[in-house]
Order: structure tokens, then C-alpha cells, then sequence
């Protein structure tokens, strides 16, 4: 419903903070005479990132309040739609957005960086896969918090905290190691492995190049952590009373 | 094929129990209880009930937006569960909340999508519910511009828009006004003339005795009563006597007066006779149908 996001002013929004982005990489490019192009690139390697992470679950917490508190989600559930259909409708739907989003906010980088001449920023391109596949990663899981809180406020709180988190995962890691009690041990490594390793896909911190295998490996963890969310999320929108 | 003698909807034995955190604790709260009735297809068929009654919950359930705690819930003759029976049902909830950027048109072609319309189908679908509903001339316009009216003709239209067998509209008639209602009533009798089966919940009593043909009175939610609207008159002992009587002249008078008295089934021989007693002569009696609101209301307190 391409019509319904553009008069919603969520893309213009979105256009708008990739603008704003964009003009402060060359402002802040201008303030750091002699690496003007490390500068441009770091900066907007961050704004890939808050697009991956930001857009899903702002989107998904709009679809919380219009679908369940304003329950547009009667109309179309009383039709011919299966419960997993609608789940996984909303979820390409907000992935969609974002990987939309992504795209359009890397063209804009393409773009600025020509008049600056020389090669594309090595990262470039695996920065630009892994926010795709975070974005994938994001977007299930505030598909499953949306479904599981009836309050938006409270599947706000909770995405945020599980991105926290996972970027958090190698201090676990390293907690989990360290833990005396072994009880204690095993709860915190329970934890790691459902937390979301959201360390692993901020790609240009990688101490070496990333490497086609990486990306792949990376690609692959995405696929299967999305698909148990997802699976997740379908089992509990099967018996949520709407 | 479709079977007439299938039944448009039926509950057997359903409940549906809700469960709400009060003080940190689960509390169930009872939404329908040993819930049977079975509907033909045709009809209006009115839920009647107070607040609460449980109207609600078992229209979210012949829809399936609520699954029962135990037992069936069929429509044409097929668990609602089945999304074939749902692209053959109509819904409109109480408060029809629409996507408020989208033109009245647009919105009716995003649901006929999903209800699996396309193309020139779709497309003549579309123009037709909005002729139906009364709003073609406001299809361009985005519905948060509408009237309350405006947005139950504009819901009204998303019913209509695939051509279903059986259609469950939830106070269809609140926020309208007398022109709106009249209009309404008539969309539904038209259902009704095309062989469409309707199930209105609404609490305007003298509407759904107007369109209905059968009722089904909820009470704390289980289904108190039903019937044909016609039988539950009859049954309720409800019928009163109107009697016009050329009363004698008082003491020293020399006029007639013609008067006009009101007795119930019980008492109208005893009225009679008084009057007959004073010399009074009986030229008319007439047989006062009893209202369905005191079907209801009977039926209520006799619940309780």
C-alpha cells in the first residue's frame, strides 16, 4: 500500500532524515580536512545501520497501534486470510519498507560520493548486505513483539531492549566464561543464544576484511534466526484474540 | 453447489471465556456461555441484548475473530476456520475503523484484493458497492474526510463488495441519522430480497422488529430466547386490548361520552363486565400488538 505509506508522511519522513543525514556527512566532511571521504562513508555506515534497526520496529510499533488498537486487522481477518498469511504479510511488508529504505539511502551515498571521486569505500558493499540482513532479523522480531504485547509501548521497550542486547552478545560471551556458579553460567548462555548476535552485522568494527564466506555465514544465520522468530511469532498470532 | 437447507450460521454449545489481569492476577470473565442457535438462510436474523450481553463476542466468533474455548461454530456449513466460508461472509464491526488516508475507492479495492477480486471484476465490484452504499460521488474523496454516516456507508460498501451469502453487521444503525437509518433498512432488506442471510445486532429494538424475522435475546451471555419476531409477540403474553366504550350519562347528565380504556389479556373481561355493569355500551375492541422492546425487557428480568 504504497499510497497509504506515502500519505501517512512515512516516507517523506524517511526521505527527510536521509537528507539530514546526508547533508551532515559534508558538513562533518568539511570539518575534517584529509579524511573527508573516511568521514563521509563512517557516517553514512551509521545511517545504514539506524535505517536497518530504526525502521522496522518504529513501522511494526504504527502497524501495533493501527491494526490492534484501532483494529483495522477485523476487516481483513473476518476474509479469506489465513492467520500465518497475515503474519507474513506484515513482516515482508515492514522488511520490504526498510530494505526500500536501505536502497534508496544507499543510492543517495552513491550519489554524494562521486564528486569525491576515487574507488568505493571497501565496506560499502557489505555494510550495505549486512543492514539488509539485520533489517531481516529486526523486523522479525518486532513482528513477534507486537503480537505477544497488546501494548505498543511495551513491544517498544521490549525491541529495543533485545536490539540492546544484542549488541551486547560478546559481553555474555564473555560473562558466560567468567560466571563462578555454573548455574548461573548456563542461564547466561541460554540467553546469548536467543538474543540475536546483532554485533556480528556492524561489519566495518570487523578487525579483518569481510570476506565473501563471512557474508554468507552471516546470510545464513540471518535466514534461520528469522525463521524461528517468524515461526514464533505465527504460534502465538494463531491464538491472539484480536 | 450451494444447499439452501444448510443452516447460515450455527453455534452448538459454544463459550468463549475471556481472561483479564486484574491486580497482577488472571481473571476470567465469562464472554458467551452454552451458546446453540441455529440460523436459515434468507432471513434478518436480530441479536438483541444489553451491554455486555455477549452480541459481540458471538458475532467476532461467527467470524472467526475469536476461537472458542468449546463448543462449533459453523457458517454454511462449514467451520468459520476455513477461509473459503470467509470469502463468502460479510462483516461490519461496530466501529468501523478504516485506513483514514485512503480514498473510499482505494480502500474498497485493497479489500476486494484480499477477498480475491481482480481486474475488470474488481474493478466493476467496486463501483457497484459504492453506487450500493450511496457514497460514489465521495469515491476520491480520503474517508477521514467523512461523516460518521459517511464512514458506515463507506464500511457498509467493503460488505457488500464481494457479493457474500451471509453478512453480520454490528450496530449498523448507531451515529446515523433518521435518513441514514431509513436507507440502511433498506440496504438490508435488499440482502434479504437477494437471498442474502443477515445477522444485526443493534440495540434500536423498533428496527430490528421492523427488518428482523427472527431474534435471539442475549442475557449475561447466554441466549436467553428465540424465534420469529411475529412468535415471541404472541408467546411474550404481552398482548393488550384497546376498548372504546359510549359510556352512560353521570348522575344528572344527559351526554354520552366515548371513551377509550386499555386492558391486558387478563383483564379485559373484567372490564368489560364493569362497564356493562355501569350501562356502559362496548362499540370496539381492539387487539394491541405488543412490542418487542418488552419482549426483550421480559425476557431480561426474567434472566436475572
Amino acid at each position: 500500500m504504497l499510497a497509504l505509506a506515502v500519505r501517512n508522511r512515512m516516507t517523506g519522513l524517511l526521505a527527510l532524515f536521509s537528507i539530514l543525514l546526508a547533508g551532515t556527512s559534508l558538513v562533518l566532511t568539511y570539518l575534517t580536512p584529509g579524511t573527508e571521504r573516511r568521514t563521509f562513508f563512517d557516517m553514512a555506515y551509521l545511517g545504514l545501520e539506524l535505517l536497518a534497526v530504526a525502521t522496522p520496529i518504529l513501522a511494526s510499533t504504527s502497524l501495533q497501534i493501527l491494526e490492534f488498537d484501532q483494529r483495522t486487522c477485523w476487516l481483513v481477518l473476518a476474509r479469506p486470510v489465513t492467520r500465518p498469511g497475515y503474519a507474513a504479510a506484515r513482516f515482508w511488508g515492514v522488511v520490504g519498507a526498510t530494505w526500500l529504505n536501505i536502497l534508496l539511502a544507499s543510492l543517495v551515498v552513491l550519489i554524494l560520493v562521486l564528486p569525491m571521486g576515487g574507488s568505493l569505500d571497501p565496506f560499502f558493499l557489505p555494510v550495505f548486505a549486512s543492514a539488509l540482513l539485520e533489517a531481516m532479523i529486526i523486523g522479525a522480531l518486532a513482528c513477534l513483539a507486537t503480537f505477544v504485547t497488546t501494548a505498543y509501548v511495551t513491544a517498544l521497550v521490549v525491541m529495543s531492549g533485545v536490539v540492546l542486547l544484542g549488541y551486547l552478545s560478546p559481553t555474555l560471551s564473555f560473562l558466560a566464561e567468567k560466571a563462578g556458579n555454573p548455574a548461573m553460567a548456563a542461564l547466561i548462555r541460554l540467553v546469548y543464544w536467543i538474543l540475536p548476535h546483532l554485533s556480528s552485522y556492524s561489519v566495518r568494527d570487523l578487525a579483518h576484511p569481510v570476506e565473501t564466506w563471512y557474508l554468507a555465514m552471516l546470510a545464513g544465520y540471518s535466514i534461520a534466526y528469522t525463521g524461528a522468530v517468524l515461526m514464533a511469532a505465527v504460534m502465538v498470532f494463531r491464538h491472539r484474540e484480536v | 453447489m450451494v444447499d439452501m437447507n444448510t443452516p447460515a450460521f450455527e453455534l452448538d454449545k459454544v463459550s468463549k471465556t475471556y481472561h483479564l489481569w486484574r491486580r497482577l492476577r488472571r481473571t476470567p470473565v465469562a464472554g458467551v456461555t452454552g451458546v446453540s442457535l441455529s440460523v436459515p438462510r434468507g432471513i434478518i436474523f436480530g441479536l438483541l441484548g444489553l451491554n455486555g450481553a455477549g452480541k459481540t463476542t458471538a458475532m467476532k466468533l461467527l467470524v472467526g475473530l475469536l476461537r472458542p474455548d468449546s463448543g462449533q461454530v459453523r457458517v454454511l456449513g462449514a467451520p468459520v476456520d476455513d477461509p473459503r466460508v470467509r470469502a463468502r461472509i460479510g462483516f461490519l464491526p461496530e466501529m468501523p475503523y478504516l485506513p483514514q488516508t485512503l480514498t473510499a475507492r482505494e480502500l474498497l479495492m485493497h479489500y476486494g484484493r484480499i477477498s480475491g477480486l481482480s481486474g475488470r471484476h474488481l474493478a466493476n465490484r467496486v463501483e457497484s458497492a459504492l453506487e450500493k452504499a450511496g457514497i460514489a460521488k465521495r469515491a476520491g474523496d480520503p474517508v477521514r474526510y467523512f461523516s460518521k454516516g459517511m464512514l458506515q456507508r463507506a464500511a457498509m460498501a467493503q460488505v457488500l463488495l464481494h457479493g457474500p451469502e451471509v453478512v453480520f453487521v454490528d450496530e449498523p444503525l448507531s451515529g446515523l441519522d433518521p435518513l441514514g437509518i431509513s436507507e440502511m433498512r433498506e440496504i438490508l432488506e435488499g440482502l434479504r430480497r437477494e437471498g442474502v442471510t443477515v445477522c444485526l445486532n443493534s440495540h434500536q429494538i423498533s428496527e430490528v422488529e421492523r427488518v428482523c424475522d427472527r431474534v435471539g435475546i442475549m442475557v449475561g451471555g447466554r441466549l436467553a430466547r428465540e424465534g420469529a419476531v411475529g412468535e415471541l409477540l404472541a408467546q411474550a403474553g404481552s398482548r393488550r386490548y384497546r376498548v372504546v366504550i359510549l359510556a352512560r350519562p353521570v348522575r344528572g347528565g344527559k351526554e354520552w361520552k366515548m371513551e377509550e380504556k386499555e386492558a391486558s389479556e387478563a383483564g379485559l373481561a373484567a372490564l368489560l363486565a364493569g362497564e356493562r355493569r355501569r350501562g356502559g355500551r362496548i362499540l370496539q375492541i381492539l387487539a394491541l400488538q405488543g412490542s418487542l422492546e418488552e419482549v426483550v425487557l421480559k425476557t431480561i428480568r426474567n434472566a436475572h
